[in-house]
């Protein structure tokens, strides 16, 4: 993953969500980066809201004061998850940096005093916080916030240290059990193979890139996932092309919606996940329609090995 | 007639139609089998028609029935 050069400027970014409105585009998230960095990041969400547009802001929560815990308390159509990759200062800031872990708490309890009714807790589930996941749901639950977890993945600058901070099987096993106990916690993982038939209903069952949802990055590049930004994934970008000729011709969307694992199809979790996430795939197998290599129905049962194919050389498996 | 709830978007998809509730940022797909469209209204409200391709009343009825108990449309009633 590069760092873009430019942003959309402000006119830039309005023409953007004009657009995303005439598409009937419901959501837009933002990431980061910290979003909040943008001086005009507030009137472009106004900008959204104006068009009924729901946002969902993913910040470090770092930068929120009372004044804009105020101000995004009056946001009707937003969402903010904050990051936290622990349950205490250790932990998190071990990750995200010394004495983070205060001030985002300072900042979700500013959210609170303010009303702010649709936060959830953001939690990457890696090794080393894995163990503090009860608790980091425990302390969403204190500020009447919602937990997401999700897998940590092997994209972008987490490649470099897949092997340190991934999850093994008992631990992938241990996520889905927890996952399974606890019906309140959101998980970007809803459609992957790590997911129990339980959460079925809760969320999708297949990968929503480029048949749902896509990403552009801040110079209007676009890609089919926040995921999937290799130079092969680039798609064209919204200052040279509509989005809906991107969304609707470009050769990387047509290939992720052709993707067919043909290994899983007799697998009876197919219905479940349809494969699971194409970027670990991808990235763990350099080919798009292998499974998802963290499968716990492909991984060898009671094996810690940390492969880094995981189960995919060999994905023939009964549930 | 009918219109989309309030905070409520909807668009067609292939399978039929995808609607979206901002206050919980839920999907609902339903396989509407081109029995409804979505039109705009003359103050830029979203109406829900029967659409031309046609069908069984008592379906799209019981359709309607769904969505508006799902909260995802809501009634218009004239004024007299």
């Amino acid at each position: 993953m590069e760092a873009c050069r430019r942003e959309l400027d402000f006119e830039e970014s309005c023409r953007f969500i004009d657009c995303l409105d005439r598409m009937d585009v419901f959501q837009v998230n933002f990431g980061g980066g910290e979003p909040f960095l943008r001086e005009d990041f507030l009137d472009i969400l106004d900008y959204a809201h104006g068009k009924q547009i729901t946002t969902c802001v993913s910040t470090n929560g770092t930068l929120v004061d009372e004044a804009l815990a105020r101000r995004l308390a009056g946001m009707e159509y937003l969402y903010v998850q904050v990051s936290l990759d622990g349950a205490c200062a250790d932990t998190n800031d071990a990750i995200r940096g010394k004495g983070t872990f205060e001030r985002v708490i300072s900042g979700i309890e500013a959210l609170n005093r303010h009303g702010f009714p649709n936060l959830s807790i953001n939690t990457v589930v890696m090794g080393t916080n894995f163990r503090e996941i009860l608790r980091i749901y425990d302390l969403g639950k204190t500020y009447g916030a919602k937990t997401r977890l999700s897998r940590f993945r092997p994209s972008g600058n987490a490649r470099r240290v897949w092997e340190e901070y991934r999850l093994d099987r008992s631990q992938l096993e241990e996520l889905s059990q927890f996952l399974s106990a606890h019906r309140d916690v959101l998980t970007g993982d809803s459609f992957f193979s790590i997911t129990a038939r339980d959460r079925l209903k809760l969320g999708l069952n297949m990968c929503g890139a480029a048949k749902l949802t896509c990403s552009v990055a801040p110079d209007g590049t676009v890609y089919p996932c926040a995921f999937l930004q290799d130079p092969q994934f680039r798609a064209g970008n919204i200052l040279n092309e509509s989005l809906e000729s991107i969304w609707q011709s470009a050769g990387p969307f047509e290939a992720l919606r052709n993707v067919k694992i043909a290994s899983c199809e007799e697998c009876g979790r197919f219905g479940l996940c349809h494969g699971g996430c194409p970027a670990v795939a991808y990235f763990l197998t350099q080919s798009l329609d292998r499974p998802d290599p963290e499968c716990l129905a492909a991984y060898p049962k009671g094996s810690q090995a940390r492969d880094s194919s995981g189960g995919a050389r060999d994905h023939v498996r009964t549930v | 007639m009918y219109c989309l709830s309030p905070g409520v978007r909807a668009r067609k998809e292939g399978f039929g139609l995808l609607f979206y509730s901002s206050k919980d940022a839920k999907l609902t797909f339903v396989k509407s089998e081109g029995l409804l469209r979505i039109d705009s209204g003359p103050h830029g409200e979203r109406l829900l028609n029967a659409s031309e391709e046609g069908g069984s009343e008592g379906r799209l009825a019981r359709l309607l029935d769904v969505l508006s108990r799902k909260g995802l449309i809501v009634e218009l009633r004239s004024d007299k």
